[in-house]
C-alpha cells in the first residue's frame, strides 16, 4: 500500500511539470521549465536565442530542480555554476523529496551554496539591480507561533557567532513568507540607504497554500521596487499581476555597495539555522519548481508583456511656437477640454480638425467636432467614468471606486449601445486579461469582491481599450459555484449597485436610488400623499406617536409609491460580500444561504411584521407602479401600457421606457460637461436634447456631444 | 553637503511656496468675493447630491468656470505635456495628495491645500517629462527643444521658447510678452545657480510653475 501511495505520488508530481507548461501564458519571466516568452515567441530553455535573451536580461543563477540526486545544479550557463547542496540535519530523516522538475522540502533544512555566492553579489553590486523569480507551492501558511518572515530564498551570512550577528540580521536580500492577520509574501533588499533593507510585501489573501504560484521581486537602479504574485484564472492559467510598487520608500533607494561579499545563497531556511537560536529558525516547507536570479531589474513590460500597466513615454504634440490660434481654435480647444477633461496644445492636429468643422458655423459641424473629442480615450477614462461614478454609490461622488457598475456604463457608451439596456440588459463589462494584467477570477475577484476593478484603477489602465462585454450576469452560489442570474437587469443587478443599496435594510433603498439616479428625482419629489397604501409594509407604523394623521399626511406619501415597487427586488439580498437570490441560495443564515420569509422572498422584505400586522405581506416579486397620479404622471411620462410587473428586469423596463429616463441622462451629461446643474430656464433645451437622444437610439456618446455643443454649455 | 535629490526637493519646496502664494493671489483677484456670483443653480432640476448645495447664479450665454478635480488633475497634466503615463513616484505623489484636490471642480473650491497639491503634482509630472526629454534628441521633444541638459546654463531665448510651448500646450493659447517676461524673471534665481543640474532645475521650475498655474488648472 505504501509503495502504491509512493508510486501514485511520484507520478502525480511528475505530471505537474507537464501540466504547468500548458498553464504558462507567457506572462512571466520564465516558466517552471525555464522557458522564456518574449513578444509572443517561446524561447526554449538552453537554446541559443534563449541564452542571448537571458544574458541581456542579466540572468546569473537558475535552478530548475531536474536532478533527483546530488547537488542542485545552477543551469543558468552564466559564469561558474553556483550549485547548491542539501543539508541533512537529522541523518535519520530525509528532509526533501526530489522529482524531475521539483524539490519538496518536507522537514526543516537548508539548501545552500558552498561558500559565498560571488557571481550574484558582484554582478548585482555592479548593476544595483535585482530580479528574483520563484515558482513554488507553500505547504502551509506562516501563521504564528512561527518567527517570521520565514525564508524561501536568502542571500545572507552570519557576521560572527555573536547572537546579534546571526545571518538573519545580515542579509543582502531575502524573500519569504510572513503573517499579519493573513499570510503574505515579503521581500527585503539591503541598500546603502538601509542596512536592514527596504521591505515589500503583498496584501493578505493573495498568498496560496498547496497551490502553484509564481512570485517575482524586482528593484531597479532608481530605487523602485515591485512585487508580482500570480493568481490562477478560470481557465487554470497562472497569470502574474503587479501587486505592490514602491517608488518613494527611501529604504529602497541607493546602491548595493554595502552588500556582504561573503553572503551565501540559501533556499528554505536562514543560513545560520543550525545554531540552535530560535531567531534563526526560519524554515519554510513546500515545493520549489524554479528559482531564477537576475542582476537587472526586469520592467513591467518585460514581465507582463502587452498587459503591463501604461508606462511613461512621450507622445509628440507637434507644438509650433509661431502658431497664432484663431477664435475657432480656441473654441475647439475649449470643446475638447470640456468633453475629455484634459488639455492638448492648441496646435494639435485634433484641434485643427475640430476648428475646421466648427468654422462652418453649423450644428452638424459642431457635432462632428465634438465627435473627434469623444473618440479620445480620456473621454471614457475621465468624463464618462466620473459621470458613472456619481451614480454608483450612496455618496454620489466622483471618488467612488471603479466597479462593475461604472465599467458597464463606460462600455455601453464606448460601444454605442442603447442606453436603455443599462437597466434591462444581461451583461456587464470587465477587463480583457490579455490586455490588462489584473486579477480576473470570476468568483474571487468579480462576484465576491471588487479586486478586478480595483486593480484596473490602481494600475490606471486605459478603460476605453481594455474593457470587454461579458455575458451573462452571474451570481455566486456560496459554495464555489456560479449560476446565471435568473433576473438580470443591467446596472440594477450589478454587484456594485447591490453592494451600495441592498445591504441590510428592507430593499426600499434600491427603489429610492433607482429613481434618484436614473430619473433624477428624490423621494420627496415623487411622494404622493393620496396614493393607495394597500402595499405599504407591516413594518410601517400606521399610528406613529399614536397619531394616525402623521401617517396619512407624512409616512404614506413616500411609502405608497415606494413600497408598491419594492417587491421588484423581493428575491435579492446582499451579504457576505456577494449578491444573494432566493432562487439560488437556500433558506438559512449560513454564508451560502439567504434568510427568507416566506420561501422565495428575502426575509428583510417582511421584517418587523408586528408593527402593523395588517400591512402588506410580500410573497413574490410582483410590483405595481403607484406613481401615476397628478404631477407624477406628467413628470415621469410613463409609456408602458402595463404599470405592474414581476422582478427587477421589468422594473428596469418601466424606468427605461419613461420620458424621465432620457431627460435625466441629459441632465447628468450636462452636469458632467458643463460643470453645473441645469437652470430652470434651460429646461426646454434639456427636453429637446432628450428627444433627440431617444430618436437616435439612446446613444449616450451622441448625448454628450449634443449637450457639449449647446449654447448653454459653450456660452455665446 | 546636499545630495541632488535633496537639492531638488528643496527647490520644489520653494517653488511650492511661491506658486501657492501666486495662485491664491490670482484666485482672490479674479474670483474673490465674486465666487458665489459667477453661476447660481436653483435646484429645481438639480441633481440630488451634496453638489446641489453649491448654488451658482447662472448667467445666460456665459460659460461656467471650472477647475481640474480629483484624478482629472493628474490626467490633464500628463496630456498637455505629452506624457502617456506617470512614473511610479508621480503616482504615489498623486495618491498622497488626492485628498486635497477639489472633488467637484467648482472654481470656488480652490483652497490653499489644493494649490499646494497641484504644485507638488506638477513638480512630479515635470520631473517625469524632463527625465524623458533629456534623453531624446531636440526634434523628438515637446517642450524643451532648445535646452541642452548637458550644459551649465540656458539662454533667455531657450526659456522663452520653452515657456511659449508650455503656454500653447497647457494654456491652449499663446503667452503674452508680459507673461513671458514674468516667467523669465521668476527663474532668475534658479538660473543664477551653477552646476550640472542648473539646466534641469530651470526646466523643472518653468514647467511646474506654468503647469500648476490658474490658466492650466481652469477647465
Amino acid at each position: 500500500m505504501k509503495s502504491l501511495t509512493r508510486l501514485c505520488r511520484k507520478y502525480q508530481l511528475a505530471l505537474i511539470p507537464f501540466l504547468m507548461v500548458f498553464s504558462f501564458d507567457g506572462r512571466s519571466v520564465i516558466d517552471v521549465d525555464g522557458h522564456r516568452m518574449v513578444d509572443g515567441n517561446l524561447l526554449t530553455f538552453g537554446s541559443d536565442v534563449w541564452r542571448q535573451q537571458m544574458e541581456a536580461d542579466g540572468l546569473v543563477a537558475l535552478y530548475l530542480f531536474n536532478e533527483t540526486t546530488g547537488p542542485v545544479r545552477d543551469v543558468s550557463g552564466f559564469g561558474d555554476p553556483l550549485d547548491l547542496v542539501i543539508d541533512r540535519p537529522d541523518p535519520a530523516v530525509q528532509p526533501v523529496n526530489r522529482n524531475p522538475g521539483s524539490l519538496e522540502i518536507r522537514f526543516p533544512t537548508l539548501i545552500h551554496s558552498n561558500g559565498p555566492a560571488t557571481k550574484i553579489i558582484d554582478h548585482c553590486k555592479a548593476n544595483n539591480e535585482l530580479t528574483l523569480q520563484v515558482w513554488l507551492s507553500n505547504a502551509a501558511s506562516a501563521e504564528l507561533p512561527r518567527i517570521t518572515p520565514i525564508r524561501i530564498v536568502t542571500l545572507s551570512n552570519p557576521l560572527s557567532t555573536n547572537q546579534n550577528q546571526q545571518s538573519s540580521a545580515n542579509r543582502n536580500f531575502f524573500f519569504g513568507q510572513d503573517y499579519d492577520a493573513g499570510t503574505m509574501y515579503r521581500g527585503v533588499i539591503r541598500t546603502s540607504r538601509s542596512q536592514s533593507g527596504g521591505e515589500i510585501a503583498n496584501d493578505i489573501n493573495i498568498t496560496k497554500v498547496r497551490e502553484l504560484q509564481s512570485v517575482v521581486m524586482t528593484r531597479d537602479a532608481q530605487g523602485i521596487s515591485r512585487l508580482y504574485v500570480s493568481y490562477r484564472d478560470d481557465n487554470g492559467r497562472d497569470r502574474l499581476v503587479l501587486r505592490r510598487e514602491l517608488a518613494s520608500d527611501t529604504d529602497f533607494h541607493g546602491s548595493f555597495s554595502n552588500w556582504d561579499d561573503a553572503a551565501i545563497l540559501g533556499l528554505g531556511n536562514e543560513i545560520s539555522y543550525n545554531t540552535g537560536l530560535q531567531s534563526e529558525d526560519r524554515a519554510w516547507l513546500g515545493t520549489l519548481y524554479a528559482v531564477a536570479i537576475f542582476c537587472k531589474a526586469l520592467s513591467p513590460v518585460q514581465i507582463l508583456g502587452g498587459a503591463a500597466p501604461p508606462q511613461p513615454a512621450l507622445r509628440p504634440l507637434n507644438i509650433d511656437p509661431s502658431f497664432v490660434p484663431t477664435e475657432n481654435h480656441r473654441r475647439a480647444a475649449f470643446l475638447f477640454r470640456r468633453l475629455t477633461g484634459v488639455t492638448v496644445p492648441v496646435t494639435h492636429p485634433l484641434i485643427a480638425q475640430m476648428a475646421t468643422e466648427i468654422a462652418g458655423g453649423t450644428r452638424i459641424g459642431w457635432l462632428r467636432a465634438a465627435q473627434i473629442a469623444t473618440s479620445q480615450p480620456e473621454f471614457y477614462n475621465i468624463t464618462v467614468r466620473d459621470f458613472a461614478a456619481r451614480m454608483a454609490t450612496r455618496e454620489e461622488t466622483v471618488n467612488a471606486p471603479l466597479n462593475d457598475f461604472v465599467a458597464t456604463i463606460i462600455g455601453v457608451v464606448r460601444d454605442n449601445e442603447n442606453a436603455r439596456s443599462l437597466l434591462t440588459g444581461n451583461f456587464y463589462y470587465a477587463a480583457d486579461p490579455d490586455k490588462a494584467a489584473v486579477v480576473d477570477h470570476l468568483v474571487d475577484d468579480i462576484l465576491t469582491s471588487n479586486n478586478h476593478y480595483q486593480d484596473l484603477e490602481r494600475n490606471r489602465f486605459n478603460l476605453a481599450e481594455v474593457l470587454v462585454r461579458r455575458t451573462p450576469q452571474s451570481i455566486y452560489d456560496g459554495q464555489g459555484g456560479v449560476v446565471a442570474n435568473p433576473d438580470p437587469a443591467g446596472l440594477l443587478t450589478t454587484r456594485g449597485w447591490m453592494e451600495a443599496h441592498a445591504v441590510a435594510g428592507t430593499n426600499r433603498r434600491l427603489v429610492e436610488y433607482a429613481f434618484r439616479q436614473f430619473m433624477c428625482v428624490g423621494m420627496e419629489h415623487w411622494a404622493d400623499a393620496y396614493g393607495p397604501d394597500n402595499m405599504v409594509g407591516r413594518d410601517i407604523d400606521r399610528f406613529p406617536g399614536n397619531e394616525h394623521d402623521t401617517y396619512t399626511t407624512s409616512c404614506r406619501s413616500c411609502h405608497s409609491v415606494m413600497d408598491s415597487k419594492r417587491p421588484a427586488f423581493a428575491r435579492f439580498d446582499f451579504s457576505h460580500g456577494f449578491i444573494k437570490n432566493a432562487f439560488i441560495h437556500p433558506p438559512g443564515d449560513a454564508p451560502h444561504q439567504m434568510p427568507q420569509n416566506p420561501a422565495g422572498v428575502a426575509e428583510k422584505m417582511n421584517r418587523n411584521d408586528d408593527v402593523f400586522p395588517g400591512g402588506y405581506v410580500i410573497s413574490n416579486d410582483e410590483w405595481v407602479n403607484h406613481a401615476v397620479r397628478g404631477a407624477n404622471e406628467a413628470f415621469f411620462g410613463w409609456r408602458s401600457e402595463r404599470q405592474r410587473g414581476y422582478g427587477v428586469r421589468e422594473f428596469g423596463q418601466l424606468l427605461a421606457g419613461s420620458e424621465a429616463f432620457p431627460r435625466c441622462l441629459a441632465q447628468r451629461a450636462f452636469r458632467s460637461v458643463c460643470k453645473r446643474d441645469v437652470a430652470p430656464f434651460e429646461r426646454g433645451m434639456i427636453n429637446q436634447v432628450a428627444r433627440e437622444f431617444e430618436e437616435n437610439g439612446y446613444n449616450l456618446r451622441l448625448l454628450f456631444e449634443m449637450i457639449a455643443v449647446t449654447e448653454e454649455c459653450m456660452g455665446q | 553637503m546636499k545630495t541632488e535629490k535633496q537639492k531638488i526637493r528643496s527647490l520644489r519646496k520653494n517653488l511650492s511656496l511661491i506658486a501657492t502664494l501666486g495662485i491664491i493671489g490670482a484666485m482672490s483677484a479674479v474670483f474673490g468675493h465674486g465666487c458665489g456670483e459667477i453661476g447660481k443653480v436653483v435646484p429645481s432640476m438639480g441633481l440630488f447630491s451634496s453638489e446641489a448645495e453649491e448654488e451658482f447664479e447662472v448667467i445666460p450665454g456665459a460659460r461656467t468656470a471650472g477647475t481640474l478635480y480629483a484624478k482629472q488633475a493628474l490626467d490633464a497634466m500628463l496630456a498637455c505635456t505629452g506624457l502617456t503615463a506617470e512614473s511610479a513616484l508621480t503616482r504615489e505623489e498623486y495618491q498622497n495628495r488626492r485628498g486635497s484636490l477639489s472633488e467637484f471642480g467648482y472654481a470656488t473650491h480652490v483652497t490653499p491645500p489644493m494649490a499646494m497639491a497641484l504644485i507638488a503634482l506638477a513638480g512630479e509630472v515635470c520631473n517625469d517629462l524632463i527625465q524623458i526629454e533629456s534623453s531624446l534628441e531636440w526634434n523628438q521633444r515637446n517642450i524643451f527643444t532648445s535646452f541642452n541638459f548637458s550644459a551649465n546654463s540656458v539662454t533667455d531665448e531657450d526659456v522663452r521658447d520653452a515657456s511659449a510651448r508650455m503656454a500653447l500646450a497647457c494654456w491652449q493659447r499663446s503667452q503674452t510678452p508680459e507673461e513671458a517676461q514674468i516667467v523669465l524673471e521668476s527663474l532668475s534665481t534658479v538660473r543664477a545657480s551653477s552646476g550640472a543640474e542648473a539646466v534641469r532645475k530651470t526646466a523643472l521650475s518653468l514647467c511646474a510653475g506654468m503647469l500648476a498655474s490658474l490658466e492650466a488648472v481652469e477647465i
